[in-house]
C-alpha cells in the first residue's frame, strides 16, 4: 500500500485523541506534546514522547492516559499486541474508563474492548440511594467484571464486616443488599464502604464505594377518618311534596261517607249527618294542611346500610393501620446516600 | 274500689317510665250524637262530656273510651222525655301490617232512665287501616262487626255493624288531638208477649273531639 493511501486511512480512524476523549489537558508537558503530535499524525512521535512521560514523574490519571496514548498510537500503527498491551495497563490504572464508540474507530475500540477481556478488574461499581424501612428493603448494587472470577462482596463500617455476597461470577452483577446484621437489626448508621473482590487463579482487583447511612424512627401511618373516593350519604331523606296526603283523607272521608249511606237503615229516615259532617271537614282540613307542610324526612334504608358499610370498611383499615403502626414504632428508617468520592482499598 | 286503685296505681307507674316502643295517651273529648230507634219519629240528639285512653306497646294497642251524653229528643220526635246515656267503647288491636290492624272490643250503651231509651251491649271484631298524612298526623277508618248485641228490652241483632273515621294529630310531643265519628246500625227483631217478630232497628252516630296528653 502506498505511504499516502496509509495516511488518508489513519485519518480517517483515528480523530483527534483529545477531541475523541473529551479529557482534560494532562499537567505533564511531555504527555501534552505527544497527544498534540498524535492530533497531527506523527504516531512514532507521539509513541516515543509516550514513552518518554511514562519515564517521568506522572500522576495516576496523566499515567492512565499516556498509557491510553499508546494504545491509539499503537493501533494507527497496526501494533496490535503493544496496542492491547498499553489498553491492558490503562484499564488497570482506570478500571471505569470507557471509550466513546461514536467517537472513536472501530479498530481502536476492539483493541480496547481486547484488552478488557484480558485484565481481571470490576468496574462501574454503583450504587443507588435507598431510604426503606429496616428489615423490608434493600440497596441495589450493581457492578460488572471483566473475566470470571470468584466475586465477594462486603459492607464494612469500622470492625464490623457483613457478607453481602459470594459467588462466581462475570459480566454485569446486580445485588441488593439489605442493610441488616446477621441478628436481624438494621445496620447501625454511619459510614459504611461497600467492597467488591474479584479473584481468579493469582489474579486479584478489588473496588469500592462508601455510603452513608443514617437511620431514624419509621414514619407512623394516620389514622384515616374517610376512605378516600367514598363519602357518607345522608341517612333520611325527604320525600317530595305531593297533594297524596288530601288524596288519602279524601278517600278515607269518601270511605266513611259511602259506608254510612250504604248501612242507613232508610225505615229511620235520612242519614244522619251532622257528626259525619264535622268528621270529616276535620279530616279533610287536616289532608289539606298536610299537603302544603315540607313532608317529614324518613330513613334512607339503602344509605342507612351503604354508610354501615362504609363504617365498618373505615374501622377495619383503622385496626389495620393501629397493627402496622404497633410494628413500625420498633422499626427504624435507613436511608442510604452514595458519597461521591470512591476509595479503592489498598 | 281496691282494684281500682291498684289499676290507677299501675297506670301512673307505667305513664312514668315508658319503655322503648310504648306510648300512652290520655284526655278529655267532647262528644256530639244521634240516634234513631224504632223508626224515623224516635230520634234523640245530645252532646257531652268524655276522655278517651290509648295505650301502645309494640304492635298491639289497648283504646278506651267513655262519654255521657245529655240526649234529647229532636224536633218532631215523638219521643217526650230526655236522659243521659254512658257509652263505653274498648278496642284492642294487633297490627299485622303497616297499614292493617285487627281488632276486637265491646261497646255499650246505658241510658239513666229505663224506659227512655234501649240500653245495649255487644262485642265488637273487625279491622282498622291507617295511613300516615304526614308528621304526627295519622287517618283511619274502622270496619266492625257487633256480635252478640244485647237490648235491655230484649230481641237479638243478628246484622249489627259499625262504620268509624278518625284522625289523630300530634300538636307537639306530648299533646295530642283525636278526632273520630262512628256510626252503628243495629238490625234488632223483637217478639214481646209472644207476638210475631217485629223489627226495630237502631242507629246512632256519635262525633268525638279531644285532646290528649302524651307520654
Amino acid at each position: 500500500m502506498r505511504p499516502s493511501a496509509l495516511l488518508v486511512l489513519a485519518l480517517v480512524a483515528s480523530p483527534r485523541y483529545g477531541a475523541a476523549q473529551a479529557l482534560p489537558t494532562p499537567q505533564n508537558a511531555t504527555l501534552r506534546e505527544a497527544i498534540q503530535a498524535y492530533d497531527n499524525l506523527d504516531f512514532a512521535r507521539a509513541i516515543v514522547l509516550a514513552h518518554r512521560a511514562l519515564g517521568e514523574r506522572l500522576r495516576g490519571a496523566d499515567q492512565a492516559r499516556a498509557y491510553e496514548l499508546l494504545g491509539f498510537s499503537y493501533s494507527a500503527t497496526d501494533s496490535q499486541v503493544k496496542a492491547v498491551d498499553a489498553f491492558k495497563q490503562a484499564i488497570l490504572l482506570d478500571p471505569d474508563r470507557q471509550l466513546d464508540a461514536a467517537k472513536v474507530s472501530p479498530k481502536i475500540t476492539s483493541l480496547f474492548y481486547s484488552a478488557l477481556g484480558q485484565v481481571l478488574v470490576v468496574r462501574q461499581l454503583q450504587v443507588d440511594s435507598a431510604r426503606f424501612v429496616g428489615g423490608q428493603g434493600a440497596v441495589p448494587l450493581r457492578f460488572t467484571v471483566t473475566s470470571p472470577a470468584r466475586v465477594r462482596v462486603r459492607a464494612v463500617s469500622g470492625s464490623t464486616s457483613l457478607l453481602v455476597d459470594s459467588s462466581v461470577v462475570t459480566g454485569t452483577v446486580n445485588l441488593r443488599w439489605p442493610a441488616r446484621l446477621p441478628n436481624g437489626d438494621p445496620v447501625a448508621a454511619g459510614t459504611w464502604l461497600i467492597v467488591v473482590e474479584a479473584t481468579a487463579g493469582q489474579n486479584a482487583f478489588s473496588a469500592s464505594r462508601a455510603l452513608a447511612v443514617t437511620s431514624s424512627p419509621a414514619d407512623t401511618l394516620a389514622h384515616l377518618s374517610s376512605l378516600p373516593g367514598y363519602h357518607e350519604l345522608p341517612e333520611s331523606e325527604v320525600p317530595p311534596q305531593t297533594w297524596r296526603p288530601l288524596g288519602m283523607a279524601f278517600l278515607f272521608t269518601a270511605g266513611a261517607a259511602a259506608g254510612t249511606v250504604a248501612l242507613n237503615n232508610s225505615g229511620l229516615g235520612s242519614t244522619p249527618g251532622r257528626e259525619l259532617v264535622a268528621a270529616s271537614v276535620v279530616t279533610l282540613v287536616a289532608g289539606f294542611v298536610m299537603t302544603l307542610r315540607k313532608p317529614a324526612p324518613r330513613p334512607a334504608e339503602g344509605n342507612i346500610l351503604y354508610d354501615r358499610l362504609l363504617r365498618e370498611q373505615l374501622a377495619q383499615r383503622n385496626a389495620a393501620i393501629a397493627q402496622e403502626n404497633a410494628k413500625r414504632r420498633l422499626q427504624v428508617e435507613l436511608r442510604v446516600l452514595p458519597l461521591a468520592t470512591a476509595r479503592t482499598p489498598p | 274500689m281496691r282494684n281500682g286503685g291498684r289499676g290507677a296505681l299501675l297506670l301512673v307507674l307505667t305513664a312514668g317510665a315508658p319503655a322503648a316502643a310504648q306510648r300512652i295517651t290520655i284526655g278529655p273529648e267532647f262528644a256530639v250524637a244521634e240516634s234513631r230507634e224504632a223508626s224515623s219519629g224516635l230520634r234523640f240528639s245530645g252532646v257531652g262530656p268524655g276522655a278517651e285512653a290509648t295505650l301502645v306497646w309494640r304492635r298491639f294497642s289497648a283504646d278506651a273510651a267513655v262519654c255521657s251524653l245529655d240526649m234529647t229528643p229532636t224536633s218532631g220526635s215523638a219521643a217526650v222525655s230526655s236522659f243521659r246515656a254512658t257509652e263505653i267503647d274498648a278496642w284492642v288491636a294487633w297490627e299485622a301490617l303497616n297499614y292493617l290492624s285487627f281488632e276486637a272490643g265491646v261497646t255499650n250503651r246505658t241510658p239513666d232512665a229505663e224506659f227512655a231509651a234501649q240500653s245495649l251491649g255487644a262485642v265488637r271484631v273487625g279491622v282498622r287501616t291507617h295511613y300516615l298524612l304526614g308528621p304526627g298526623a295519622t287517618i283511619w277508618l274502622r270496619g266492625d262487626y257487633l256480635a252478640g248485641a244485647q237490648f235491655s228490652g230484649g230481641g237479638t241483632a243478628p246484622l249489627a255493624l259499625e262504620l268509624s273515621l278518625g284522625l289523630d294529630l300530634a300538636l307537639s310531643r306530648h299533646l295530642h288531638a283525636a278526632a273520630s265519628y262512628a256510626f252503628q246500625r243495629f238490625d234488632r227483631s223483637t217478639n214481646p208477649g209472644g207476638l210475631p217478630q217485629t223489627s226495630v232497628p237502631m242507629e246512632q252516630s256519635l262525633a268525638r273531639i279531644g285532646l290528649a296528653l302524651g307520654f
